[in-house]
């Protein structure tokens, strides 16, 4: 047992080194395969399609938040505030570089903050294009 | 400027304060020591522990949850300022919550309502079919802001909303 747990971790010292150093990488290259999956034709995440994302007022979720920018701000380098009052560190990754690199946290908030904007769950793709958008700012 | 409160420490330390919120409402059903919620760990059940969660053992910590899940948005409101109803009410329909979704994994929902639930006070003759969604909206609440240094303080600390207990209190 203690034999098989050494070599284990032995393994992953050398193997998955690369992968962990990047989990946002990861993140996104698990969001590629579920576009591609959607879509034959996805060719790639796109910053522009990202800020679109985050700018349109889509009035189809719920009232009181019609975009992501009622609480992420106009500039995602700004400090935000949910409803309540409460600060929300900014999410652009130049600023803020452990954005993005836990997938139950982003997928838990993709999942809330569409539902509660759009009325519906984000795609893979729209998920992919916000963080690419992000990454840039 | 006085100095105000510090909610958690002053709700846990004084049942005074307490008995004092549910004055109107009588006495208080559950006693404000309520022991921690039991736990057990792995080798009692032989149940496989889950992974990627706060836990205790195989058993999900419920105040641990409850102090993450529930302080992204706000002040992870103290459990004792409402029945155990309402807790239930608003753990069972995190979906909607106050024109959000605040949306759970189910198992850790649940934690959190059994570590609220069992932290709550009880008033008696609540309504437990109708129970009080906000703290704000209780009676001792709004005789306890209904001052001028409340309005003072809402105005010159630019407070959005009552919710928002941290702008004015210490936690
Ligand atoms: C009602 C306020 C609100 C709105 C509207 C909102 N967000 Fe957020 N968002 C939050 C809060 C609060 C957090 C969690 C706190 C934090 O991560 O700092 C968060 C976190 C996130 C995260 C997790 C980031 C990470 O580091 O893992 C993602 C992804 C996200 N939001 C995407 C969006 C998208 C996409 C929209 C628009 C469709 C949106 N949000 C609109 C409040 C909001
Ligand atoms: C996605 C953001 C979000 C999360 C996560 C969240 N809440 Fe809320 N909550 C809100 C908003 C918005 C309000 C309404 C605030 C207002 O009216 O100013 C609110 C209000 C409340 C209130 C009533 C406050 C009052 O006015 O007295 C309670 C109680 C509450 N939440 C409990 C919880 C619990 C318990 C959890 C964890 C399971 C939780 N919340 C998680 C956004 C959130
Ligand atoms: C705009 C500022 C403001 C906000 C927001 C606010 N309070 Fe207060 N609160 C006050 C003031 C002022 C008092 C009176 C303080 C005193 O008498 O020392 C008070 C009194 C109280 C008391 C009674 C204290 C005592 O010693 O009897 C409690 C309990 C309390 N607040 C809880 C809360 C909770 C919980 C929230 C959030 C849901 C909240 N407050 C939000 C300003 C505020």
């Amino acid at each position: 047992m203690i034999k098989k747990a050494l070599v284990l971790s032995a393994l992953l010292a050398f193997s998955a080194v690369p992968a962990q150093a990047d989990p946002r990488q990861d993140i996104l290259d698990q969001l590629a395969v579920e576009a591609s999956a959607a879509d034959a034709n996805f060719s790639g995440f796109s910053a522009a399609r990202g800020e679109k994302l985050f700018r349109t007022k889509f009035g189809t979720g719920k009232p009181a938040t019609p975009s992501c920018t009622s609480c992420h701000t106009e500039s995602p380098r700004n400090v935000g505030e949910t409803r309540a009052g409460k600060a929300i560190d900014p999410v652009a990754v130049s600023v803020n570089p452990s954005r993005f690199t836990d997938p139950a946290k982003v997928a838990k908030w993709f999942r809330r903050n569409c539902k509660s904007v759009i009325g519906r769950e984000c795609t893979a793709l729209e998920k992919g294009d916000y963080i690419t958008f992000m990454m840039t700012q | 400027m006085r100095n105000l409160i510090k909610l958690t420490t002053a709700l846990s330390a004084s049942a005074a304060l307490v008995v004092g919120i549910f004055a109107v409402g009588g006495t208080l059903a559950q006693s404000q020591q309520a022991p921690q919620p039991q736990t057990k760990s792995a080798d009692q059940t032989g149940q496989p522990a889950q992974t990627g969660l706060v836990q205790i053992g195989e058993v999900l910590d419920g105040q641990a949850l409850f102090k993450t899940e529930c302080s992204d948005c706000h002040f992870a409101y103290p459990a004792n300022f409402l029945p155990s109803a309402s807790w239930q009410a608003i753990l069972s329909n995190l979906s909607d919550h106050f024109g959000e979704d605040a949306s759970l994994d189910p198992d850790v929902a649940s934690a959190i309502e059994g570590y609220l639930v069992t932290h709550s006070s009880n008033p008696a003759g609540l309504d437990v079919n109708n129970p009080p969604l906000r703290i704000t909206g209780l009676s001792w609440f709004r005789r306890q802001h209904s001052e001028g240094e409340v309005g003072y303080m809402k105005r010159t600390r630019n407070v959005k909303t009552m919710s928002d207990c941290l702008a004015c209190h210490v936690g």
